[in-house]
């Protein structure tokens, strides 16, 4: 499949072209500089479930923490020190807290990995003349087409809301 | 007090995006003047002098230093605590001001997560270099041990070791995943094909989509989120290492909050020691304006009242306890013993030098907010050397008082780290923009938008 | 390096010319010393000696063997117990049996091991500093040039030395013998002649006391019977409940002493004003209608300070209200005079026959035969052929204006044999290493005459000849060994002629050498009364000594060092780095004065002062001493070494000798100070001597004690507590000890030095505050009161160096001890940080030093240290063990005082006990029920277990008043 790109001068610009096409019930993805909250609620994208990821791990980590400092200090080697409780709930908060925190920043970090599909060394969008503007001061919207014959009507509609220019991309490797 | 942003503006004029990035981005191209270099080379220099020490030290033995017995603790535990404590400021800018919706601590937020990691860095040195036998340091640490024997989690170390590691890696994390958007940026505007594959690696291949700023705004907010318990954690656990204790003026409930105090405190102090001489280098002034400026000297003029009443219960609770052994430490030990000298100037530094701001003359005068800051960095080292070592040199048995004075090395070490700190943010200054060039755009967006609600009625 | 074969002496002794040898050598060396042990202690032909032991085991390795011998110092010998690895003596321990020590030692004697592994012994025979031969001399001692033979060496109470002078004497007619202790009785035995008209021995019985008086006389601490009399007086001191009385001490003395600083009432005097003080108490007698000798006019001339006048008034009450249960000691550096005035009024007073008997001296020639000053003019005079100078130093040990390393010059043929090259070496032509005690054979006598026998652990490890076999050599008996040479003389004496008379003397022989003693050789008492009349020469010693002085001018009062003597130890690191009684100054001597002199004068701790007496000056550093006369300043003799052979006590401190007169009288009248402008940083353990209201080391007068017996209630018993009771079953181990006779001798020290394989951190090391001391003895002075606290570990049930440590390095045994794992320690220091007594130590650097012979000294059942860990007071965890393993596989349970740890077994008062809680019936656990028991820091529920007796004084009502109560 063939992604079709428009560039637009301002977030407005690509706001509205957005709602435009949304309307023509197209398939979009938009590329901003910096994040533009009108475009969710434009795209009508869904909340990210990444929250939910970052919290079970954070209770993993914290649960596995507590756990493993009764193991260590009160089942596999209940040594004497200062005649201080083996099992101390007390003293085992800190470490329990703090691998919660780790956990979850670990968890929340990994996720939106996943979740933006970072880490890939290359994108055909990369190959797209002027697309660098989407990372400096260019807003840009992704229409993903689907055969080739309807392609001129897209480019059409495109071209109704008038774009700074118009570009071709290959699909997502 | 607060004057309209109208009046007295976080973003001088209304720079085009294009200008913006261009400026902010202008100080990784550009070359670093002529001071920039004296500067890395007299940091260079000491970072050698660091290494040097620390190779003599665990070569020769910890005798090297000046500890004894009793103040067993001394300089590295010091310089431990106090770089830590710098270390706070980053993460309760990034953190704390952006779940609070400050918008000013955009320009500054890099720059302090950046002065954070660095700050921690040093921190984390010590904890290995004052033992014994440092090479066995990883005894701290849970792994499965031939000798069967774990960490033993009452101590407090333990939880330092947890401490410090958790924060270290969640303010990288943070700062790195701040950093992508602009690294996305550089990769597509950098100059030279090497540039373009360093920052093309490091950018993890951004697009900058809606979806990936969907997840990326919410993977932020959950660590601005947690970072915040954890910068109140941190601190409070580094000051169990000397509340669990029973020295006294250690033995005390009041340290945890104190110690974060004024661990922001001097984190804060250090930001505009490092900010002021920047922002003037690199010709930020319109970023980093004179009101981000007044903002920080607003929180140190707070902190400071803070760690004021810390002291001022310590006092209080030595006296109320009755315990012999607290008042002779708070009133007769810290005072007029063995380095007395050091207590009143942290007194001074610490207590005197915030009260400058309660006059906003002074509070936007750049150079008094320098000096000011850099007394108060100097105030928060003699905090930490008087509840250490003037601690541990009166205790419970007279028999066993005993001063201490540091050696050449403990001396060389602390100025290492000093050096070692500046060297790499010196680096960092040169090769990432220390100023967030995304948020900026974002924030100039809102501005601009506000600029026109504001005209259009009008 | 050659590697010797390790069953000879010979090629040992090439490995060990070298001052340094390797670890691999060392171990050779160990095998060595088993063989050694076999060929020495064990049946090596010819050769024999029985362990003390009367059951003997097998040499099984790693378990000790303890073999009886006897250490003398200045003539005196004290029966010790050796402790031996494999034929390697590790460990000085009291002989119980032994008159002199009923089990106790000085720190001095803790620390002889030491000496034996000293890799600056002197190793070979020299002539003119080229290297000889023992037979080389033996020859040369075999054929003297013409010329009469002079002998220099320590006072001997030796019958084996005795008999070999005699036949010197036979052989060398004109042979004079110099008896060279620069620390001597003399005057004691001079003060005999004028009571009694012979040299007579004080033997002080202080089992019968209840009030002694000790007239500059250190009886606890460094006289030569004090190991046995501070039992003794412990005995006497000790309470079991407030009912009891214990003995009042007085004392009179310039510089605080052990003694001094467990008198109920010190007056602190110049050591010149003791003699009036004598005369006053006789005449005061006089008055109160005893039995004493009409005084010479000027005793009624002398006139005392009112405070000192109602001191001796009451004193004379005291005396005469407890006569026959009473005794006066006089100091051993007192004239004749105060001595003689001594016997007259323990006669006054009923002592004599009671508290104090008299019987023949223990010394050969007590009087001496020829002095120093002969020797110096009799060498000028060139009437000297040959000078032999055995195991002395009296080229650094004497008056300079004798001159003594030119006398010896000018001598035809000289010969020093010494353990180490010393100032005296230099100026002899020969030079021979000799025997340490633990090499050597030979007897001696004990001050009280029993006869002690010195046995060898170790053939010598270089070779070296004992005295005995030198003075053989001079007396014509050319190739008998040691033992051979003490047989003989005792083949007669131990068994009665007749036909099994071999197997007889065998018997007699290897009972007498695993005791270690003849029981039953104690000199019988003297139906000794003094004069009616006070002899003539007397008299005339009291007009001089009497007549009031010139002006008063400041007084000097030298002193032998509790640590190095008279400077014959000064080479033992053990000794140099021992915190001295009072001042806890390590690592040189210093001028002591008090307090209010030194104000007077400006000077301050270190402040390098100016002496001069007469043409002779000294710089030395000044220390204040709280108590300390103020007329008077001190300086301890030992120290100043030169003697480059001797690393460690080479320019250490001052040399007090400079200061000595013609006379060698340690009270130098007259002296001037004067402050310089340096300063020296002088090396101490304790900075801080004043308690700061703290209720530390508890102390009570006997009367408010009985009234309020239950006064340590707010310093022992259950404290609330948010965390559980630690519940621990089986022994449990624990310890107490009775500060009310701790003399803070600390010989203790020492001991659990040599016990625990403590390291020596050198003066700077103790300035910088690392003293390594698993024990130490903390002293507060309150109003010149001293309470001497020894701390060592606690062992906290409720540790909190425990819970702080990261790794488990240290943690709590089941039986209630407070364990240091070393393997585990990474060095954070926060188990010491958080130690409230502050008695963890640490390895800053690495102090082991395996190179050197001094590790041969090291206890095998105890980890060496490593750079980096953590080490403290193990309660001897070691010797707990052993018993435990004893008592399983001889199926029984540990006994009750099985146990004994280094500190208990060394302390001549027996103030520690050691022992388990469950063990209801010994002393430890009677001692902590009583209610003066306390622990200290009570109140911070870290639930110690070792607790202490509060210090219980016993001040005469007459002279108490407020001041006196602690």
């Amino acid at each position: 499949m063939t992604r079709l790109l428009a560039e637009y001068p301002t977030a407005d610009a690509l706001v509205g072209a957005v709602r435009v096409l949304r309307d023509q019930g197209y398939r979009l993805e938009a590329y901003t500089p910096y994040p533009v909250p009108e475009l969710d609620r434009a795209l009508a994208a869904p909340r990210s479930r990444l929250s939910y990821a970052a919290f079970l791990l954070g209770i993993f980590g914290a649960a596995a923490a507590y756990g493993g400092q009764w193991l260590i200090s009160a089942y596999l080697y209940p040594i004497d020190v200062g005649g201080r409780p083996l099992h101390f709930p007390l003293a085992f908060v800190p470490i329990t807290f703090e691998m919660g925190i780790l956990a979850t920043a670990l968890g929340a970090f990994a996720a939106v990995l996943v979740l933006a599909r970072l880490v890939v060394l290359w994108d055909p969008l990369f190959e797209v003349d002027g697309f660098a503007s989407a990372t400096g001061t260019g807003f840009w919207l992704e229409v993903r087409a689907g055969e080739p014959d309807v392609d001129a009507d897209i480019r059409a509609d495109l071209a109704a809301t008038d774009p700074v220019r118009i570009a071709e991309a290959g699909g997502p490797p | 007090m607060t004057p309209t942003a109208a009046a007295d503006p976080i973003l001088v004029g209304a720079p085009t995006p294009g200008e913006l990035q261009d400026q902010l981005l202008a100080t990784t191209w550009g070359q670093g003047g002529r001071g920039w270099r004296i500067a890395f080379a007299i940091a260079g220099a000491l970072t050698l002098l660091l290494f040097g020490c620390i190779a003599y030290t665990v070569a020769t033995g910890i005798g090297v230093w000046g500890n004894n017995v009793p103040v067993a603790w001394a300089f590295g535990i010091i310089n431990f605590v106090w770089w830590i404590g710098i270390g706070h400021a980053g993460t309760f800018i990034s953190a704390i001001l952006y779940l609070l919706e400050q918008r000013w601590r955009t320009s500054i937020n890099r720059f302090a997560e950046a002065m954070t990691l660095f700050a921690v860095i040093q921190a984390g040195l010590f904890p290995l270099l004052h033992l014994g036998r440092p090479w066995f340091a990883y005894w701290l640490f849970p792994y499965p041990s031939v000798m069967g024997v774990w960490p033993q989690v009452r101590s407090a170390l333990p939880w330092d070791a947890a401490a410090i590691t958790t924060y270290f890696t969640v303010s990288l994390l943070f700062w790195f995943l701040g950093l992508v958007p602009d690294l996305a940026t550089l990769r597509d505007h950098a100059p030279t094909r090497r540039r373009r594959i360093l920052y093309g690696l490091l950018a993890l291949g951004w697009r900058g989509s809606a979806t990936a700023w969907r997840h990326y705004r919410a993977a932020y907010l959950i660590l601005a989120g947690i970072a915040t318990p954890l910068v109140v954690s941190v601190h409070s656990i580094v000051s169990s290492d000397f509340a669990i204790g029973l020295t006294p003026g250690w033995h005390s409930t009041i340290f945890p909050p104190f110690f974060v105090a004024g661990a922001i405190y001097s984190g804060f102090a250090m930001v505009l020691t490092l900010v002021i001489p920047t922002r003037a280098a690199f010709r930020l002034k319109n970023v980093i304006t004179v009101r981000h400026l007044e903002l920080c000297a607003c929180l140190l003029l707070v902190t400071g009242l803070l760690v004021a009443y810390g002291y001022t219960v310590e006092y209080f609770i030595a006296w109320y306890s009755g315990d012999e052994a607290e008042r002779y430490q708070f009133f007769h030990g810290r005072p007029f013993g063995p380095g007395s000298f050091v207590f009143w100037a942290m007194l001074a530094c610490n207590i005197l030098t915030p009260q400058l701001f309660w006059s906003r003359r002074l509070r936007r005068n750049v150079r008094v907010l320098f000096v000011a800051s850099i007394l108060i960095n100097v105030g928060m080292w003699a905090e930490r050397f008087v509840i250490i070592v003037q601690s541990l040199q009166r205790e419970y048995l007279p028999s066993g008082w005993r001063g201490y004075a540091p050696t050449w090395v403990d001396l060389s070490i602390l100025a290492g780290t000093l050096g070692f700190f500046s060297l790499l943010f010196l680096t960092f200054l040169r090769l990432l923009p220390f100023v967030a060039v995304a948020e900026m755009k974002e924030l100039r967006a809102e501005l601009a938008h506000e600029d026109a609600a504001h005209r259009g009625p009008a | 390096m050659s590697s010797p074969s390790p069953s000879l002496a010979e090629p040992l002794t090439d490995v060990l010319t070298r001052v340094e040898i390797r670890r691999r050598d060392a171990l050779k060396l160990l095998g060595a010393g088993i063989a050694l042990a076999k060929a020495g202690c064990m049946q090596a032909p010819g050769e024999e000696v029985l362990p003390y032991a009367h059951k003997m085991p097998e040499l099984s390795p790693g378990a000790p063997l303890w073999y009886a011998t006897s250490i003398v110092l200045d003539g005196y010998a004290t029966g010790v117990v050796v402790e031996s690895h494999e034929g390697r003596p590790t460990k000085i321990e009291g002989n119980p049996a032994h008159p002199a020590s009923l089990g106790g030692t000085s720190a001095i004697q803790q620390a002889s091991i030491l000496d034996l592994y000293d890799p600056d012994r002197a190793r070979v025979v020299e002539l003119a500093g080229m290297p000889s031969s023992w037979a080389r001399l033996a020859e040369q001692l075999g054929a003297l040039p013409p010329g009469p033979l002079w002998l220099v060496l320590p006072p001997q109470s030796s019958p084996l030395v005795a008999g070999l002078i005699a036949r010197i004497r036979e052989g060398h007619p004109g042979t004079r013998v110099v008896y060279h202790a620069p620390l001597g009785r003399g005057a004691a035995y001079r003060g005999a002649v004028h009571a009694f008209g012979a040299p007579l021995e004080v033997q002080l019985d202080l089992t019968r006391a209840d009030v002694v008086v000790a007239l500059d006389a250190d009886l606890l601490g460094a006289m030569h019977g004090a190991v046995r009399w501070a039992r003794d007086f412990a005995a006497r001191r000790h309470l079991d409940a407030p009912t009891d009385t214990p003995v009042r001490l007085y004392a009179i003395e310039p510089m605080v002493t052990p003694t001094g600083s467990l008198a109920d009432h010190r007056l602190a005097a110049p050591a010149r004003d003791v003699l009036p003080v004598a005369t006053a108490l006789l005449s005061e007698l006089g008055r109160r209608g005893r039995p004493v000798p009409p005084l010479p006019p000027v005793a009624a001339s002398v006139g005392l300070p009112p405070e000192r006048l109602r001191w001796v008034r009451a004193v004379a009450d005291d005396l005469i209200a407890h006569a026959g249960r009473s005794a006066v000691v006089v100091g051993d550096r007192q004239p004749a005079a105060c001595h003689a005035l001594g016997h007259w009024i323990n006669a006054a007073v009923g002592a004599l026959g009671a508290t104090v008997r008299l019987t023949a001296a223990a010394l050969d020639e007590p009087l001496g035969d020829a002095t120093l000053a002969d020797l110096a003019a009799a060498a000028r005079a060139g009437q000297i052929g040959t000078a032999a100078v055995l195991d002395c130093n009296p080229v650094y040990a004497s008056p300079p204006a004798l001159a003594i390393e030119a006398a010896l010059r000018a001598v035809p043929l000289t010969v020093h044999a010494t353990p180490q090259v010393d100032e005296t070496s230099r100026a002899c032509q020969w030079t021979a290493p000799l025997a340490h005690y633990l090499e050597a054979w030979g007897d001696a006598r004990a001050l009280d005459g029993t006869v002690s026998f010195v046995q060898p652990l170790i053939r010598p490890l270089y070779g070296a000849p004992s005295t005995v076999e030198i003075l053989a050599a001079l007396a014509g008996l050319r190739g008998k060994t040691g033992r051979a040479l003490l047989r003989e003389p005792w083949r007669p004496r131990l068994a009665a002629a007749g036909p099994a008379f071999d197997q007889a003397f065998e018997r007699a022989w290897t009972a007498a050498l695993g005791d270690g003693f003849l029981a039953g050789t104690a000199a019988p008492a003297l139906p000794a009364t003094p004069t009616a009349a006070l002899p003539a020469a007397l008299v005339a010693e009291l007009d001089r000594a009497l007549a009031p002085p010139a002006d008063d001018r400041l007084e000097l009062a030298l002193a032998g060092s509790p640590a190095v003597h008279d400077g014959r130890f000064a080479d033992n690191a053990w000794l140099q780095e021992l915190p001295q009684p009072m001042t806890s100054l390590t690592w040189s001597n210093a001028l002591l004065v008090s307090p209010r002199l030194a104000d007077r004068l400006d000077l301050a701790d270190g402040t390098v002062v100016r002496i001069r007496s007469g043409d002779r000056t000294l710089l030395a550093p000044a220390l204040r001493v709280p108590g300390h006369a103020d007329g008077s300043v001190t300086l301890e003799l030992g120290y100043g070494r030169r003697a480059p052979d001797q690393p460690i006590a080479d320019g250490v401190g001052v040399d007090g000798f400079a200061l000595l007169g013609a006379d060698g009288a340690l009270i130098v009248p007259a002296v001037d100070l004067a402050a310089t402008g340096q300063r020296r940083r002088l090396a101490r353990t304790q900075l801080e001597l004043d308690d700061h209201g703290r209720d530390l080391a508890l102390a009570a007068r006997l009367d408010d004690y009985r009234r309020d017996p239950d006064f340590t209630r707010e310093h022992r018993g259950p404290l609330p507590s948010l965390l559980p009771v630690p519940e621990r079953t089986g022994l449990q181990w624990a310890m107490t000890i009775d500060t009310t006779i701790c003399t803070g001798c600390s010989a203790c020290v020492i001991a659990c030095q040599a016990e625990n394989n403590v390291p020596v951190v050198g003066a700077d090391g103790v300035r910088r505050g690392r003293a390594m001391h698993w024990l130490r003895i903390d002293r507060y002075v309150a109003r010149e009161r001293v309470v001497h606290q020894p701390m060592l570990c606690q062992h906290c049930e409720m540790a909190p160096c425990e819970y702080v440590c990261p790794v488990y390095a240290t943690s709590h045994s089941p039986d209630g001890l407070n364990e240091m794992t070393y393997n585990r320690c990474v060095g954070t220091r926060f188990c010491s940080n958080n130690c409230p007594y502050k008695v963890r130590r640490f390895n800053w650097f690495n102090y082991n030093r395996p190179e050197t012979t001094a590790a041969l000294q090291h206890n095998p059942d105890v980890t060496v240290r490593d750079r980096g860990v953590m080490e403290k007071c193990t309660y001897c965890v070691q010797r707990i063990r052993g018993a435990e393993i004893q008592a399983r596989m001889e199926r029984r349970d540990v006994r009750p005082g099985e146990v004994v740890t280094a500190c208990q077994q060394a302390c001549p008062t027996g103030a520690i006990q050691f022992g388990a809680l469950g063990h209801a019936d010994t002393p430890m656990v009677k001692w902590r029920q009583q209610p003066r028991a306390y622990a200290v820091l009570h109140d911070l529920g870290t639930r110690p277990r070792t607790m202490y007796l509060a210090a219980i004084r016993n001040p005469n009502p007459a002279l108490d008043n407020d001041e006196d109560e602690p």
